[in-house]
């Protein structure tokens, strides 16, 4: 079916990722909760287990559904860079700060965590080497006590007690047979101190992929076989994407007992850590890797005619940009306020943006948007700095952002054959919009930039730090109206604004768009019906962007595993 | 432990001449020097601008006409060769039935993981490239030397810029160094990690009790890594252990490392670190760039790679601004169609881009290594996949050597492949026949590389 898909967007050029008109069969009810796995005995040496092939899976809501939903796969994850840092925090319990050379994560269209992306070089591995041996002697130095609990240079069942404790935290995870034994053979033969021993005890499982990755219990391979989760892989999923690391006590705690496998204990502990400040790792994220401000700091503009778009403007647009995504989530608010919130986080630095006057070294507050253009994400100057480039805005870079971002249309490489250059014949004060109009002239062209560049005519009311404007340097009144290839008019981003707040496909492209933060892996075809029933099939207005998230960690494409 | 080795023991007898009293220096002839040298390790560099230049300016007809954007290299003329006319165009957009290749984009989008491995490549989800040619040559030069790495790759720091790029996977943008069909080399991008990676670990050496000691710490982690690996691996799906293997790799490279016994070059300075610039400052773009340049040629002068391979920029030039003093973004300017004032922008953007690369060639120049320039020992390579920056198509690659001239390579001259526009598909010289003349000039061995179908033969 997604080779059907592949086919169809080749040819077309142009589609939304889903096409939920089909007409396929629907073959899985909607019976019952989710299976689930844990161990009791943390520590035993006993296998992982396996749970039963293909439980019973999550309701879908049939009425939405045209299609079939059956459980994706999702590779072995690797610790971006946030999320070691995080991790080696919490599971060490000093300071950690990742060298900067470190921090180099491979992204598709901005996610970071898709395993497909992540690429592993020697030089991130010698990296590693380099910086987990200091690590460890960090350790060993500073013995905090939540790994070094008892003093081991004379005792045998003390270092036992240390690895052990360790490598369960550390693995996060129920140990497997003989995964202890083999840390604890090492210590006893190295030779050297004890507190040598130690060291490398310590960084040897900082420096196995069992730390690194996020493994997945998988079924047997061949099949259409799938497994549930087990309490634990469900407790990791939750952790990384809502704190950025390894689940915390609670969180352990719930996946030893099990309890984690019932859905409503499930949404009740991510209830509890998105009322938690550590919820902005998630804001952050969603920021970076949905909005694309993981670029905002290399992005340069033309640095005569921008000198205040410099790092710490930079700072505040992304500061805003999280606050408010932090705040959508924790006051629960419609995921409609995407397009049309009248407030947003706004710092001095960023007031003369909007045209708010405020005191000097004033720092981000929340403040009420009065000027309805300037309202809802496709008002923060960020996204529009980040759209522009040079001197100039871009219809197209902006009609991009605004479709992939927030409509889910993706465009494929122009046609062969098409001119990629814009016209020169135009007389020299023509506007960005003529210059549009006369590529779009050619058909080829026009295939695509009927949809590409309605949304970015529209936002050239902002130049490309997001102020408002009205007119061009060359003194042209700048024409913000257009027309979308459904035939949708728009006279200004108001508008376009109150479009997306009230289209279905809105709530829908949200739920898409923060799936490969949740799970690392982008919505496919066969997931329509999933993504349809976390949605709900509501309004942006009736559904709140936290719902989505509570919908889609009790929907399969959160709880289940399917084979290669 | 290791014995000493082979290279090692080149290195003793290096300085050995070195220490000769200066009357008998002055008595060995050049063609002793040569041989001398001949008994160092071969070295090379890659060195790569993004978007092409006007027309095919980058292409001289003559080594008489270094003018224009060529202008800055003019001093350096005895020690270059200028390659016009080769085609990559195999791995450029179109293909011969006029489609995009695996649903890919322009160059623009390609031309990074294309340059060096004259590969097609996959599409989204399908990472799918050739070994590049400085990993080839690096990875056979390792081997045979004992260097800790195969390659310093170096890369401005804006690897990760840009929206909206559609479905082509952003290591085709940005990485140009290739160990095998899935794993890049990923580039240094500060000046920092370029210091501490090459400069600021001492080496262990059997003298020395606290560095063996490490040694050994190192070598029990390397060893319980392998062993983790392997009970993981017979837990996952293909796809995962692909990726699994990666990380093997780089752990057999890391044990590789910390086995090697390094031993520096006949005139090794001491080296201190330099100010880390910040590339995606227009203001410190060029000084980041002449860092980076004088932290290679230290690294070659000490002996510590056999390969440096440096992107100035990422494939399409990054969202860049203010290059050679032109304040618009470079690859929008490389759009130029017949607009004049965007050529003379690109030439000064090109001009900017050559005078870098001269720098280089002065420092190689200036630095002795057995009393000869140290340019005569190292063969580089100067360019970018395509000639014409209007059409980047791939068809005709914008190449200069320079050096090398002790490792055989014939220079002062122009090796003409033909400079056609928009070649049809198929019929250029592979740029592949270069690569494999470089790896004959390495000594490596190999009798084809990626589409190549006869060496260039550069040493007459």
């Amino acid at each position: 079916m997604y080779r059907l898909l592949r086919l169809f967007k080749s040819k077309l050029r142009i589609l939304s990722i889903f096409v939920g008109a089909l007409g396929l069969t629907f073959l899985f009810m909607n019976c019952g909760r989710i299976g689930g796995f844990a161990l009791k005995d943390v520590t035993g040496t006993s296998d992982q287990g396996s749970s039963a092939i293909n439980p019973p899976l999550p309701p879908v809501d049939q009425k939405l559904c045209t299609t079939t939903s059956v459980p994706g796969r999702v590779g072995l994850q690797r610790l971006t860079s946030r999320q070691m840092e995080n991790t080696l925090r919490d599971l060490l319990g000093i300071t950690v700060t990742l060298p900067t050379t470190f921090s180099r994560d491979d992204q598709m269209g901005g996610y970071v965590s898709l395993p497909e992306t992540q690429l592993m070089s020697s030089q991130f591995v010698d990296m590693q080497m380099d910086f987990i041996f200091d690590l460890a002697d960090k350790v060993v130095t500073q013995a905090p006590a939540v790994v070094i609990s008892c003093a081991y240079a004379n005792s045998a069942t003390c270092v036992d007690k240390i690895i052990s404790d360790f490598l369960v935290r550390a693995y996060r995870r129920p140990l497997r047979t003989d995964e202890k034994t083999s840390f604890v053979t090492q210590y006893n033969n190295f030779s050297g101190t004890a507190q040598e021993k130690m060291k490398v005890v310590i960084a040897s499982i900082l420096f196995s992929p069992q730390f690194l990755y996020r493994e997945i219990t998988n079924p047997p391979p061949g099949s259409s076989n799938y497994l549930a989760l087990s309490s634990y892989e469900l407790a990791n999923r939750l952790s990384y994407f809502a704190w950025e690391t390894m689940p915390d006590a609670q969180l352990f705690a719930k996946a030893q007992s099990g309890d984690l496998s019932k859905p409503e204990v499930l949404t009740a502990e991510l209830q509890r850590m998105m009322q938690s400040p550590r919820i902005e790792a998630l804001a952050r994220s969603l920021a970076e890797q949905w909005f694309g401000y993981g670029s905002i700091w290399t992005h340069s503009l033309n640095s005569t005619t921008f000198p205040n778009f410099n790092t710490a403007m930079k700072q505040s647009m992304y500061n805003e940009s999280v606050q408010f995504i932090k705040y959508l989530i924790q006051q629960n608010r419609p995921v409609s306020d995407i397009a049309i919130a009248d407030y947003s986080f706004v710092d001095s630095n960023l007031a003369t943006l909007y045209g708010l006057s405020l005191p000097a070294n004033s720092p981000l507050t929340f403040t009420n948007i009065v000027n309805t253009k300037h309202q809802g994400i496709l008002g923060h100057p960020g996204i529009l700095a980040l759209t522009s480039s040079g001197e100039k805005t871009s219809i197209v870079r902006r009609g991009l952002w605004a479709n992939e971002k927030l409509l889910c249309t993706t465009f494929g490489a122009p046609p062969a054959g098409a001119s990629t250059q814009l016209p020169t014949n135009l007389p020299a004060d023509a506007t960005p919009r003529e210059v549009m109009e006369a590529h779009r002239a050619n058909p080829s062209c026009a295939a695509c930039h009927n949809y590409i560049d309605p949304p970015g005519m529209v936002l050239e009311s902002f130049d490309p730090l997001g102020r408002i404007r009205t007119t061009y340097s060359t003194g042209r009144t700048i024409d913000t109206s257009a027309k979308l290839a459904n035939g949708v008019s728009f006279l200004d981003t108001k508008d376009l604004n109150a479009y997306l707040s009230k289209d279905k496909n809105f709530s829908e492209c949200v739920t898409k768009k923060i799936m490969p933060v949740i799970v690392g892996r982008v919505a496919k075809f066969e997931d329509t019906c999933s993504v349809k029933t976390i949605a709900e099939g509501k309004l942006p207005t009736d559904i709140t962007f936290r719902q989505l998230f509570e919908n889609m960690i009790k929907s399969m494409v959160f709880t289940m595993q399917a084979g290669e | 432990m290791k014995p000493m080795n082979r290279r090692a023991f080149i290195a003793g007898s290096a300085k050995t001449i070195i220490a000769l009293p200066l009357l008998e220096a002055m008595f060995l002839t050049d063609k002793a020097m040569a041989q001398a040298a001949s008994t160092m390790m071969p070295r090379f560099s890659f060195m790569y601008f993004a978007n092409g230049v006007v027309e095919f300016e980058g292409s001289p007809t003559s080594m008489d006409k270094l003018t224009g954007i060529l202008a800055p290299l003019a001093p350096y003329r005895q020690h270059l060769v200028a390659v016009n006319g080769l085609s990559n165009r195999e791995n450029s957009s179109w293909d011969q039935t006029g489609g995009p290749i695996g649903g890919l984009g322009t160059p623009h989008e390609t031309e990074a993981a294309t340059f060096l491995t004259c590969s097609k490549l996959g599409s989204l989800g399908e990472l799918r490239v050739n070994p590049s040619i400085d990993q080839i040559i690096g990875m056979s030069l390792q081997n045979k030397y004992s260097t800790k790495t195969s390659a310093l790759v170096i890369g401005a720091g804006d690897a990760l810029s840009g929206i909206g790029q559609g479905d082509v996977n952003m290591a085709y943008h940005t990485l140009m160094s290739w160990k095998s069909a899935t794993q890049y080399v990923a580039p240094f991008m500060t000046v920092n990690a370029v210091f501490k990676e090459m400069f600021s670990s001492a080496p262990p050496t059997t003298t020395n009790p606290d560095l063996v000691k490490l040694q050994n710490q190192k070598k029990s982690i390397l060893d319980a890594a392998l062993s983790q690996i392997s009970s993981m691996r017979t837990r996952l799906g293909t796809a995962d252990q692909v990726r699994l293997d990666q990380y093997l790799t780089g752990v057999r490279d890391v044990e590789k490392k910390v086995n090697a016994i390094v031993t520096t070059g006949p005139a090794c300075p001491t080296v201190t670190a330099p100010q880390d610039y910040n590339p995606g400052d227009s203001g410190q773009f060029e000084s980041y760039i002449r860092t980076m340049i004088d932290l290679i040629t230290i690294s070659f002068q000490c002996n510590l790679i056999p390969v440096a391979n440096f992107m100035f920029t990422r494939g399409n030039g990054g969202a860049r601004s203010g290059v050679g003093g032109v304040p618009d973004d470079q690859h929008e300017v490389s759009h130029y169609a017949d607009d004049t004032a965007k050529k003379d922008k690109l030439r000064k953007i090109n001009t900017f881009y050559y005078s870098m690369f001269a720098y280089y060639l002065k420092k190689l120049n200036e630095t002795m290594e057995l009393d000869q320039p140290m340019i005569k020992n190292i063969l580089s390579l100067y360019g970018c996949s395509t000639s014409d920056a209007q059409l980047h198509d791939g068809s005709n690659a914008t190449i200069m050597l320079a050096g090398g001239q002790n490792l055989g390579v014939v220079t002062n001259r122009v090796l003409d492949y033909g400079l056609i526009a928009d070649k049809p598909y198929g019929t250029g010289k592979p740029l592949a026949n270069l690569f494999l003349g470089m790896s004959n000039v390495a000594g490596v061995g190999l009798t084809k590389f990626a589409n190549s179908n006869a060496a260039i033969n550069l040493k007459a």
